[in-house]
């Protein structure tokens, strides 16, 4: 009778479990519909934007970004300042949340899964994920009416934010190509007798590292620019777009004749980056054990251990890795700029599938890459206050640190920076150099492309097993590539790259197709 | 009259045990140690019982938030205190009424509270109720309730001490004598409960005191931020700074110059401090407690 009852609840509790997943379905295809009802009627009302903005009725937008405190002291004020200038051309308001970086991609995904307030949110997970589940807000019909602006700056780099032939998401204006460089300590470099100009490849390089480990045998010549990696872990950035799992296309592959997937780590130039890593761990020029190392570089620069690292460069890296390690740093770009669906639209600007009025939230966007005042307020905080200016270069006022300041926020994250003042401590014409840097690197044969893994999943956690295993080893040289590298790309077979390939040319086909 | 054996018997022990705890107190020393080290040092020789420089700076860096770790911890403090309290009241009328012999419906309770132990909802769906239709974000209640209040195995735990240590004659000669229901549990069977009320108590504590999880979900409002969350994050945004710090994004102004090794271990001593000063005067009933509610499944 007993075990009789036990099977009843237990028959009731799955079938309630089952209902609920039915449910669950149900209700995001239903949002689905909605979205697309609503995106339909938009395309109709379209171009009479000022009687959408201005219709009387105040609505509070939420907006949520990361940051290193989540309550600044200035919060309220900016807050009511930045309404001020919203009021003018739209009738809502913002009410301001910051959540703390090591919470905020927990937190973020809960709120837009739980399809709670939320009106624009700042993504630093993959579009696609949140996009496929339907969390997300298609802005492709409302942007160059409600955010013209915003979509005139980024219209470059937008096409790396559309999936499924939706918008999801608006770059922000920051190094949105990608590149490696030589990174080494500046006061060390001149003893040495080297100029910067003058090491322009690997042999120069090894050239400078050789000279320093005999001047300066207590320096490890090169260590590793991440943790637990090898030393070279950034050698073959730009010569390959990686989708995932290693798997990508060469980034000289010419698109008219179709793009050939590839595995990467099966190609001649990684297997040059091994030998090499080889040859160079063999003769000393990288830290020992760097592939358990756990302390940071800038810990490694400040206790006066390194010398230099390879690693990812872009303007203003000099100054930055500067600041953070203490000691003098001087950045040589060596490898190819590129740039690449995921250099772009790794964060971005959303919009949530729960905003209530994703027009007014748009506009209000829109704001931050076209109001120079609007952006300084959000990206310095209070004028006189957080920030002084002078000569269009923004610092801190007398006694203000960074530590004492009342707000302040990330270029990368301020929409358009460009429209507002520069910060002391960026490189001159930091802008000027953002947008050279930008426009002039190489595009990906795959920009705009995003690979969609559901296909995959059981491939790509076999793969990232495998990787684990080998890579930092081979990047840094640790075993000799004549016997590991192929060991490893025979474990990465039986883990199926093979599919992923298969897969992804499959979707690469269709995609060009369309193109 | 101690025998030899028995002496040399009760020596051997002391040393095993003697061992086994200089296992456990050596870490914590090392601990001790690191957190007064200067970042350098570790970054350089690693960590060491004898550092050669030492340094307060990760102090330094927890006291530049003082007015946040003060009010955390009055907010771990309370959050502790209630959910202590109530949590171990519940747990104690479930089980005394599981451990009841004619209690009707008994059956059924049981199983219900086993079913929690194999099922849960999943972590989307209880946000989701909690926050949508509760509406417990950014509220105190969100720190106490979600899966703290109770716990099925304290439950089970406290209904076999019951069981096997208050005998079912006691509370029928308390009726007898013409004690009601209620009567019979506070004044017969919860005198009787010390060493198991001290138990699961010190578990739901312990529980309440070293929960960030709660927090990370459905806190976001810095006022309400428990001693661990705001431990947590400080760990956590250390670690992401340093960790992104090479990707595409440009964080000039951020992240530089925190003692990151350092800061870590002080953190840890920061949480563990208050618990380390509470144990010693529960441990006595925890053993005793433990024992015993353990035994007679």
């Amino acid at each position: 009778m007993r075990k009789k009852m036990a099977a009843a609840v237990l028959m009731a509790a799955m079938t309630a479990s089952l209902l609920a997943g039915c449910g669950d379905s149900k209700s995001s295809d239903s949002t689905k519909a909605d979205s697309a009802q609503t995106t339909a009627s938009n395309q109709s009302e379209a171009g009479d934007s000022t009687s959408d903005l201005k219709d009387g009725k105040t609505e509070e937008l939420l907006m949520v970004w990361p940051g290193s405190n989540a309550s600044p002291a200035d919060m309220q004020a900016v807050e009511d300042a930045m309404n001020e200038i919203i009021g003018e051309k739209v009738d809502a308001k913002v009410k301001l949340q910051i959540i703390e970086w090591g919470a905020y991609n927990d937190q973020t995904n809960l709120m837009l899964s739980s399809g709670e307030k939320l009106d624009m949110v700042f993504l630093m997970s993959n579009i696609r994920e949140d996009g496929q589940r339907g969390q997300l807000y298609p802005i492709n019909d409302l942007v160059e009416t409600y955010a013209p602006d915003a979509y005139g700056a980024m219209e470059r780099y937008i096409e790396a934010c559309y999936f499924d032939g939706n918008l999801y998401g608006l770059p922000t204006y920051r190094d949105l190509a990608s590149q490696a460089g030589f990174m080494c300590r500046a006061d060390i470099l001149e003893e040495l007798g080297y100029k910067a100009e003058d090491i322009k490849n690997f042999d120069d390089i090894e050239e400078v590292l050789k000279k320093c480990q005999e001047v300066h045998p207590e320096l490890y010549p090169m260590i590793p620019s991440d943790l637990n990696s090898g030393c070279f872990l950034n050698y073959v950035k730009g010569e390959f777009d990686v989708v995932t799992s290693g798997v990508g296309v060469d980034i000289d592959d010419d698109a008219s004749d179709g793009i050939t997937v590839i595995n990467t780590y099966d190609t001649e130039k990684y297997k040059e980056m091994a030998e090499k890593a080889y040859d160079w761990n063999q003769k000393g020029y990288f830290m020992p054990d760097s592939t358990t190392n756990t302390t940071t570089r800038q810990d490694l620069f400040r206790a006066n251990t390194a010398f230099s690292y390879y690693g990812n460069q872009h303007p203003g890296t000099a100054t930055q890795e500067t600041m953070n390690s203490g000691k003098e740093i001087v950045s040589i770009p060596i490898g190819r700029s590129t740039i690449s669906t995921s250099s772009v639209n790794f964060c971005q600007w959303a919009i949530p599938a729960q905003c209530e009025n994703p027009k007014k939230a748009l506009a209000v966007l829109n704001l931050l890459y076209s109001d120079s005042d609007f952006q300084n307020l959000f990206r310095y905080g209070i004028e006189g206050k957080d920030y002084v200016v002078s000569d269009g270069i923004a610092s801190y006022p007398d006694g203000v640190t960074s530590d004492s300041v009342g707000w302040g926020n990330e270029l990368w994250l301020c929409g358009n920076g460009s429209v507002g003042y520069a910060w002391e401590t960026d490189p001159e014409n930091v802008y000027e150099k953002f947008t050279e840097y930008n426009d002039t690197a190489q595009e990906s044969p795959l920009y705009g492309f995003i690979y969609d893994t559901t296909n995959v999943k059981n491939e790509i956690t076999a793969i990232t097993n495998v990787t684990d295993k080998y890579k930092a080893i081979i990047e840094n040289g640790d075993a000799d590539p004549s016997t590991t590298l192929p060991q490893f790309n025979e474990e990465l077979k039986s883990a199926g790259i093979d599919n992923i390939i298969e897969d992804m040319q499959k979707q690469v086909d269709e995609w060009l197709a369309n193109k | 009259m101690v025998g030899k054996q028995e002496r040399r018997y009760q020596r051997m022990i002391t040393v095993v045990l003697a061992l086994i705890s200089l296992i456990m107190v050596i870490p914590l020393v090392l601990l001790v140690v690191a957190s007064f080290t200067s970042n350098n040092e570790i970054v350089l020789h690693g960590y060491s019982f004898f550092p050669k420089e030492l340094s307060l700076e990760a102090y330094r860096y927890i006291w530049n938030e003082r007015a946040q770790v003060f009010h955390a911890y009055g907010i771990t403090i309370l959050v502790t205190a209630i959910g202590t309290t109530i949590g171990v009241m519940m747990t104690l009328l479930y089980a005394y009424v599981l451990a009841h012999e004619k209690f009707p419906g008994k059956t059924f309770l049981a199983f219900y509270l086993f079913f929690t132990m194999l099922f849960n909802g999943g972590l989307v769906p209880t946000y989701i109720m909690y926050t949508r239709y509760l509406h417990m974000k950014n509220t105190i209640p969100a720190l106490i309730i979600p899966g703290l209040l109770m716990s099925a195995f304290n439950v089970i735990l406290t209904r076999t001490y019951i069981q096997s240590n208050v005998p079912a004659a006691l509370s029928e000669a308390a009726k007898i004598d013409g004690a009601t229901e209620f009567q019979v549990f506070r004044k017969v069977v919860l005198p009787m409960c010390k060493p198991i009320i001290a138990t699961v108590g010190l578990f739901a504590g312990l529980g309440y005191w070293n929960d960030w999880t709660n927090g990370l979900y459905y806190i976001t409002d810095t006022n309400k931020f428990s001693i661990q969350q705001l431990l947590n994050n400080m760990i956590k945004n250390i670690e992401f700074l340093s960790k992104n710090a090479n990707s595409n994004i440009n964080l000039a102004s951020v992240g530089g110059g925190i003692p990151q090794e350092t800061v870590r271990m002080a953190i840890a001593i920061v949480g563990l401090l208050p618990i380390l000063i509470v144990f010693p005067f529960v441990q006595k009933y925890f053993v005793k407690g433990i024992s015993i509610g353990a035994v007679k499944g």
